[in-house]
């Protein structure tokens, strides 16, 4: 009972943040729409209220401003409030017992691993480099970190990815030239280092070994079933991609 | 005579399907990757739905749908494999079945209750099928006469409804959560005039926010980032018998079945409303009935059955509002609805006429996809259960990797990859402040449909709001919607209380005099 009352006060106290935001986000949302045409013309058609392209998001965004000030409100009655600020004020963020607090910090750490890990790959190699290459390096990273319980927020691995990431977000945004098939290389170096890495930081070899082949195969038969059989062209197609498409062809003209 | 030749259609249509042995291999690979990804913790039938969307593009649409259905009913039955063996649900649709499930399990009853499960969520099924196929036209029907007003108001309906009771915590955050699903629909040129809504002057936000995108999103990150970050660890499932289809105890459970199975149905049929909650309803009817109900929670068959039967009928149940009304009955009905827009299929009342045999279709492969499941229930239980073993930190890297694949693959568009992402990391926060995600997805699908009625509703009217109070159905829906705001507020509830309290102690002076 006492652990459920104290998630409960834990949610009233997020929700004040939450009420914040939302009421900011509505406010914004009022702003824009206050620009729309209400009853001018718009493309040469003269308006009136209720056809306007305003009065859904108006009225959208007046019930959400009101619904996060009914949360505002309760989140102060129950005193959640109070402690959010209290919260905010003193050093001592809170009064968990040490291995509660331990706990938490893990999850934590994994939370923003998790987060790394895909905003590198997304924005960082998806655009950039080889989508197969980019792949591997991934989920090389992403299951090493888990599945070998590596709760060390900063290890090498995830620096590599976060630098890989950066050279790419840096060649789609043009501040770099685009470096070609160099990247996709240096890609598949970094795979083999990152490999290396869990190798010497493990000592369970058959589990570095599993971390390996699972990326590598299931990469390797996603991704040519997307190409070659879903006839979806991959995002970037660069070294490895190249070379599949040249063993396709060498294959058709050999059957004929 | 009407009925008579429309069996003969159907069978018609069964045959045709089961003629082409391609709908064979995909009606079996895609029963045992639902069972697979309804088994897998962390892994939801919504999720599986909309990454196999993408694969299904390239497919003739009954081949397509029969992947997609026998996925659905495939994991909607594979989420009892963990409820009962490790007492960890699957899929939210499975966790009341964990209650009487596991305790048999324990028991050493491990294969009865995965056969009683089976056999359950076979008939659950397929009752299911028959309540779409025999409610399903009169609603279209009745649905053909509904105008703008009716649209409105029905897409209103639905995120309130659905808002009202997906919410843990306070109910209105599942109306601010259909709120903001309804505000990101509003991204883009809007429909009517063709105005930028939203867009910053980007290009790329003119034609709107894709659906398939967002849902893999909201639904795929938020599992992962969980299930990684608390880094539970599961049990070792108990080994078990040989399963049979235990129809000894089926039939002693026949009116629960039956009962449960029109709950699922009842409850699936209401908007964004799904699986997991038909599960505890009927569930607690069963208790509520049984005249055992203190052997409910220690490994009673009733418990087990209700709840699988309840939660595989929701699909029919789902189905009636989609194919119908365009208003999806449970989130992986949802999916559906993306996928079905993909493939160049709107459904809503003129389906009848747009694509005449539509909705016998999904019926008939609603029926092989039961059998699927069936069959592969009671051959591969076994091997599915091995999957168990595999660790979360091992698939769910895997899934990151289809959700990204997922979501750029359908319109090969690296701007919903991108949007995916934020959607994921928002959907996992508001998840962790007990905000339901249902709602949003429903938000998302419905908006366009309530902005464009409404505004033609007041079109018609000349911005009068009087036709909302006069017409007969939409006045229902402004009743209901209205009752169910106000039975939120608490000097409503208070004064209803108060009523009742007087209404009561009116009606005892009455009698006792």
């Amino acid at each position: 009972m006492d652990k459920q009352t104290d998630q409960i006060k834990g949610l009233r106290r997020k929700d004040f943040w939450t009420a914040l935001v939302l009421i900011g986000l509505s406010l914004a949302m009022l702003m824009e729409v206050s620009g729309y045409p209400i009853t001018d013309s718009y493309g040469g058609v003269q308006n009136v209220w209720y056809v306007s392209p305003a009065l859904f998001p108006l009225l959208v965004s007046l019930a959400l401003l009101l619904l996060s000030l009914v949360l505002l409100t309760k989140s102060i009655i129950s005193g959640g409030a109070r402690e959010a600020l209290r919260r905010l004020g003193s050093a001592n963020k809170s009064n968990l017992s040490v291995e509660a607090s331990q706990a938490e910090s893990r999850t934590r750490v994994r939370f923003w691993t998790i987060l790394t890990v895909l905003v590198c790959y997304v924005y960082g190699l998806v655009p950039a480099m080889d989508f197969i290459v980019a792949s591997v390096l991934f989920l090389n990273v992403f299951i090493g970190n888990f599945y070998l319980e590596i709760d060390r927020p900063l290890n090498l691995p995830i620096l590599i990815l976060v630098a890989m990431a950066v050279v790419g977000l840096a060649q789609t945004l043009g501040w770099l030239p685009d470096q070609g098939d160099l990247f996709d290389w240096l890609g598949l170096v970094m795979i083999l280092v990152i490999a290396g890495y869990f190798f010497s930081r493990s000592g369970e070899r058959f589990k570095v070994a599993r971390v390996f082949t699972v990326s590598l195969i299931t990469v390797l038969l996603v991704a040519p079933l997307f190409r070659f059989v879903l006839l979806v062209p991959l995002p970037h197609e660069g070294l490895v991609i190249g070379w599949m498409d040249s063993v396709r062809y060498l294959l058709r003209s050999i059957i004929g | 005579m009407e009925l008579a030749s429309r069996f003969a259609d159907f069978f018609v249509i069964l045959v045709t399907l089961l003629s082409d042995p391609a709908n064979w291999v995909v009606l079996m690979g895609a029963s045992i990757l639902g069972i697979v990804f309804g088994a897998l913790p962390g892994l939801t039938a919504t999720l599986g739905v909309a990454l196999l969307t993408t694969l299904t593009y390239g497919m003739p649409l009954d081949t397509a749908l029969i992947a997609l259905l026998g996925l659905y009913v495939g994991a909607i039955y594979g989420g009892s494999f963990p409820s009962i063996l490790i007492n960890i649900p699957g899929t939210a649709a499975s966790a009341a079945t964990a209650m009487d499930g596991y305790p048999m399990a324990q028991r050493g009853e491990g294969a009865r209750a995965l056969g009683l499960s089976t056999t359950a969520s076979f008939l659950g099924t397929v009752i299911g099928m028959l309540c779409l196929v025999a409610i399903a036209p009169i609603i279209a029907n009745f649905a053909l006469k509904f105008t703008s007003y009716e649209f409105f108001l029905l897409a209103l309906f639905g995120i309130v409804i659905s808002g009202t009771l997906t919410s843990t915590d306070l109910v209105y955050k599942g109306w601010i959560s259909g709120l903001l699903g309804l505000a990101l629909a509003c991204i883009g040129r809007d429909r009517l005039q063709f105005f930028p809504r939203f867009t910053f002057d980007l290009s790329v936000l003119e034609s709107g926010i894709e659906v398939v995108p967002v849902l893999i999103g909201a639904f795929g990150i938020p599992q992962i980032i969980r299930v990684l970050s608390d880094g539970e660890v599961l049990a070792r499932p108990k080994n078990f018998g040989r399963i049979l289809p235990e129809l000894k105890t089926i039939s002693a459970n026949f009116k629960h079945i039956v009962r449960s199975a029109m709950i699922g149905v009842g409850i699936g049929s209401v908007p964004g409303v799904g699986e997991d909650i038909a599960g505890w309803v009927s569930y607690g009817a069963a208790r509520n009935t049984s005249k055992h109900p203190e052997r409910f929670g220690r490994g009673e068959p009733a418990g087990l059955v209700s709840s699988e039967t309840a939660n595989n009928s929701c699909i029919g149940g789902a189905l009636i509002p989609l194919l119908t009304l365009g208003i999806p009955g449970s989130p992986p009905a949802a999916m559906l609805l993306g996928a079905l827009m993909l493939h160049g299929v709107n459904p809503g009342p003129m389906i009848g006429f747009e694509r005449p045999g539509f909705l016998l279709e999904v019926t008939a492969i609603l029926l092989l996809a039961s059998f699927a499941m069936w069959i592969n229930g009671m051959l591969l239980a076994r091997q599915v259960v091995r999957l168990l073993a595999v660790p979360a930190s091992i698939f769910l890297p895997i899934v990151a990797l289809m959700c990204v694949l997922g979501s750029y693959a359908l319109g090969l568009n690296m701007v919903n990859l991108y949007l995916m992402v934020p959607m994921g990391i928002v959907a996992y926060l508001l998840v962790r402040m007990e905000y339901p995600i249902a709602p949003l997805v429903i938000g998302v699908i419905l908006g366009p449909m309530a902005d464009e009625n409404l505004r033609r509703a007041l079109m018609v009217s000349d911005g009068s709001l009087v036709p909302f109070f006069t017409r007969p159905v939409a006045l229902i829906l402004v009743t209901v919607i209205v009752l169910t705001l106000l039975s939120q507020v608490p000097f409503v509830r208070r004064l209803t209380g108060r009523l009742i309290g007087v209404i009561g102690h009116v009606f005892k002076r009455g009698t006792g005099s």
